[in-house]
């Protein structure tokens, strides 16, 4: 008797037309305002990329007469105190803010995802000590430790960035810990270990794909969070420096005109914000719902 | 080796404490608590237990991924040691591996069945290309899959497909022992007859050694020749398959053999209307 | 006149690539006062079943077919009408009873308060009558158990305390959707112990949902067997252990290992359990039955009433004699 009879072997249930890798099911799970917000945030990333193709003026210059211009053919969208192009400024804007979110979102990925699959990796002490350290982190408001990084390493972009992602990080570790350590339960893990497979190799080759999606829809939420935060740092003068466009920075520099009747820059620049960060977060909510890895 | 004695396992007053919670939360649990058996090799010893008997930690601990707080464990003639490092595990794994319960859990689901055989080939065997693809082919074959299958993610795979490959994957070491921990115990009875009668087919074929973990008396009958009864970390009763389960001399071996749903068999109060039970009341703590 | 009656429920769920059929035509008549068991692999339709009755069926499921409950058309009650049905005269008990307690209510307020809502009793009555509950279902310390939150008891210890609960209102249908399943072989010994004991004192009539025939049969009236969305064979426990007339029904009682014998090698069934959706034209166990002729490749095949029994299979005439269990022990109820 042969083993197929003896067990009776189920004819094969493979299926020929796989979903696998199909991105039909993303679209799905998108949703049209999710779809919307791709298309979005793709603009965004094309208008970041060409500013210096399509940008009409230098972002950085202008004249003193051209100042409070309205609208018009010269200028599309009139320009600012220093008489500079705006549309240029909110192109080349769009380079540095999703610039530093993108920073700020890569480096708390990273930070986040290290000490995740460490704690869950070594678990007692190593995971007992990486809570610590994360307590210690949340303790801080973000704002007020990027404040702290600002003033002692100066200000600027990369400072503010590595500061707050300093500051997200233990958003980013604890839910990817806990997802971590219930994939890690699995038999399957396990049966890799039990052969003796070496923490990197069980990591990288089971842990962590299996966790990359919880990591991609943390990034994402995340991102609209960053521009928001390095937005209120330069405004407060603690990012990006003058003259560099920014579009946290021109809400900050625009006060003075809305003051005196002025309000575009800051209108315009906070519009982009608002949009960029809703696009994101429609992205990463979509993408995740509430087991994403991301702040809040 | 082995020979002397014939028996492929002998652990001798193996110990397990589990503490968990914190400062004033803080509370032990002893999951095993002097135990002691041998298997004979080529044989089948089923632990039979409920939960909290410990059952699933002696098989944890006999293959490494668990460490014990006392006692020895013998594995094909060796003394394996009570904490094991990476290369001692690796070792070990030659000599024994373990399937899993959870039939979902059991396989990575972004990788193929293929794959998850090939891991374990290649962690234990030079082997590599075509000849890597060629023992994945006839494991496969050995537990009645086809080539094919090695392409498929679990999520194309049916639950009884999945256990087969998990079988395959155990198999792929060449181990003289496997560890079964529950691993017919969530599949469709239909399913479950057919994975009983593989793992049978492969035993004998393969001249392997089973440890075989279950709370179902049936299977345990169908399975193995000698039986341990486990209760909370403790041997409560050994012997033979045919003596444990005609002839039970403890009460709570009875109790499990009159709790086994069965032809003819009415479900009853264990101590009558009002009594408590142990369990519950431990619960109730 | 029949308690409960499911007439041709029909049960599909909307799918990518088109619906997919859960249910395909069930139908059942239920005594006042009588237990059936619903047994089948994964994927045959046994859960969905239940749900249909108390209307909690997945999201976007079409359902057709009538549940008539006393005559009552349960699936075209609105909301109000069912809450009352539901509280009235209909109880659950699922497989996690973690899932049907309030984990931040003692369960003594859960108990008390559920009475006091819906039957408008008064507290001092449904406290003393919710002590008499849980006493007889096997809780000893009832006053430690009435003072705990779900988290401190044991899941045994929980399910008694949601059969309590299920039988306090007198409800005339208990459904019962594995109750036992996810409970040590002692304690289901005991939970199902208690749960027959306390249907019988109640004269309530039960669906008992389970994978497991022998727990089925030893509590209950009568058994259908389901496969793929359809019943194929219903009888009482010792018709099927006898002499079952449905191929798949022998077979699911010799697939099962014996406590008292062993044989070399297990009979099986070859392939898997196919769901609803997968079946062809023709017997839905077609593809796995050993003594299939051509004619069960095409058609639908009828439920054929007889003998107090019925039984979906084209051959069950003829095989009526090569289907009887010879070695089948005496089976009791």
């Amino acid at each position: 008797m042969s083993a197929e009879t003896l067990t009776g072997v189920e004819p094969l249930a493979v299926t020929s037309s796989r979903q696998r890798r199909s991105g039909r099911g993303t679209v799905r799970r998108l949703g049209p305002l999710g779809v919307a917000a791709v298309v979005i945030v793709g603009l965004l990333v094309l208008a970041a990329l060409l500013a210096p193709l399509i940008a009409p003026y230098d972002p950085a210059i202008g004249s003193v007469v051209e100042r409070y211009q309205a609208p018009g053919a010269a200028h599309v969208l009139g320009t600012d105190q220093s008489g500079r192009d705006l549309l240029s400024r909110l192109l080349y804007g769009a380079r540095t803010s999703l610039t530093g979110a993108a920073v700020v979102v890569l480096l708390a990925a990273a930070g986040g995802t290290v000490l995740a699959l460490v704690a869950t990796w070594f678990g007692g002490r190593v995971d007992a000590l990486v809570g610590r350290l994360l307590d210690l982190l949340f303790a801080f408001p973000n704002l007020l430790l990027a404040i702290l990084v600002v003033a002692v390493f100066g200000t600027g972009l990369t400072q503010a960035a590595v500061a707050l992602a300093v500051a997200y990080v233990p958003y980013t570790a604890r839910v990817l810990r806990s997802v971590a350590l219930r994939e890690r339960r699995l038999a399957y893990v396990q049966a890799a270990e039990l052969q003796g497979l070496s923490g990197f190799v069980v990591t990288g080759r089971h842990l962590l794909p299996n966790i990359a999606p919880q990591i991609l829809t943390g990034a994402a939420i995340n991102f609209g969070y960053a521009m928001i935060d390095l937005a209120a740092l330069s405004f407060l003068g603690l990012g990006v420096q003058a003259p560099t466009a920014d579009w946290g920075l021109m809400v900050s520099q625009g006060q003075d005109s809305l003051l005196q009747g002025y309000p575009g820059q800051s209108l315009l620049a906070g519009a982009c914000i608002v949009v960029a960060v809703a696009a994101f977060s429609v992205i990463g909510e979509r993408l995740g719902g509430r087991r994403a890895g991301g702040r809040a | 080796m082995s020979g002397t004695t014939g028996n492929v396992i002998e652990i001798t007053g193996l110990s397990k404490r589990f503490t968990t919670g914190r400062g004033g939360q803080r509370r032990s649990v002893d999951a095993l608590v002097d135990v002691t058996l041998t298997v004979a090799d080529g044989s089948c010893l089923a632990v039979v237990g409920e939960s909290g008997s410990g059952k699933t930690t002696l098989a944890r601990i006999l293959v490494g991924l668990e460490g014990a707080d006392a006692g020895q464990v013998v594995l094909a003639g060796r003394p394996v040691a009570q904490r094991p490092r990476r290369a001692e595990r690796r070792a070990r794994a030659r000599d024994i591996q373990m399937v899993f319960q959870d039939p979902n859990g059991s396989l990575n689901r972004r990788r193929t069945a293929g794959s998850a055989i090939s891991e374990v080939l290649t962690a234990h065997h030079r082997v590599r290309g075509a000849e890597l693809r060629r023992r994945v082919d006839d494991l496969l074959d050995q537990v009645g899959l086809l080539p094919a299958h090695a392409r498929a993610l679990p999520g194309e795979l049916s639950g009884g497909q999945r256990q087969r490959v998990a079988i395959a994957r155990a198999l792929a070491a060449e181990p003289r022992v496997l560890v079964l921990d529950e691993a017919v115990a969530a599949l469709d009875v239909s399913v479950q007859a057919q994975v009983l009668n593989l793992l049978a087919e492969l035993r004998r074929v393969r001249r392997l050694t089973y440890l075989f973990i279950t709370h179902d008396l049936s299977v345990v009958r169908q399975v193995s020749e000698q039986v341990v009864v486990m209760r909370r970390g403790e041997i409560i009763e050994r012997g033979s398959t045919e003596r444990v389960l005609d002839q039970p001399q403890h009460p709570y071996t009875m109790l499990l053999r009159d709790s086994a749903p069965r032809p003819g068999w009415r479900p009853r109060r264990a101590l009558g209307r009002g009594e408590p039970r142990a369990e519950d009341m431990e619960a109730a703590r | 006149m029949s308690l409960l009656e499911l007439d041709d429920i029909r049960l599909d769920l909307p799918h990518r690539g088109g619906d997919r059929a859960l249910l395909r035509g069930v139908s059942l008549r239920v005594a006042p006062g009588e237990a059936i068991g619903l047994v089948g692999e994964s994927g045959s339709g046994k859960s969905m079943t239940l749900r249909t009755v108390l209307r909690t069926e997945p999201a976007g499921a079409r359902v057709t077919g009538r549940v008539l409950l006393d005559g009552t058309d349960v699936r075209s009650l609105d909301a109000a009408a069912l809450r009352r049905l539901r509280a009235r005269d209909l109880a659950m008990i699922s497989q996690d009873p973690r899932a049907a307690l309030n984990p931040v209510l003692r369960v003594a307020e859960f108990l008390v308060e559920g009475l006091c809502d819906a039957r408008g009793e008064r507290r001092g009555t449904a406290e003393r009558r919710v002590r008499d509950l849980l006493a007889q279902v096997g809780i000893a310390d009832v006053d430690r158990c009435m003072d705990s939150y779900p988290h401190q008891l044991s899941g045994g210890m929980l399910q008694r305390v949601v059969i309590a609960a299920a039988v306090a209102g007198s409800p005339r249908l208990l459904l019962a959707d594995e109750p036992t399943t996810a409970l040590d072989v002692t304690t289901q010994s005991e939970v199902m112990a208690i749960l027959d004991e306390q249907r019988r004192e109640h004269g309530m009539a039960m669906l008992f949902v389970t994978h497991d025939l022998e727990l089925a049969s030893a509590v209950c009236d009568r058994i259908a067997v389901l496969y793929a969305g359809q019943i194929v064979e219903i009888g009482t426990p010792a018709q099927l252990h006898s002499a079952p007339r449905h191929p798949y029904t022998r077979l699911l009682l010799d697939s099962r290992p014996s406590l008292t014998a062993t044989t070399p090698t297990l009979p099986v069934i070859p392939g898997r359990p196919v769901a609803a959706y997968e079946v062809g034209a023709g017997c839905a166990f077609a593809t796995r039955c050993p003594w299939i002729a051509p004619r069960c490749r095409d058609g639908a095949v009828p439920l054929v009433e007889g003998d107090g029994r019925a039984v979906r299979c084209h051959r069950s005439d003829e095989l009526r004699g090569e289907l009887v269990r010879t070695s089948a022990p005496e089976v009791t109820g």
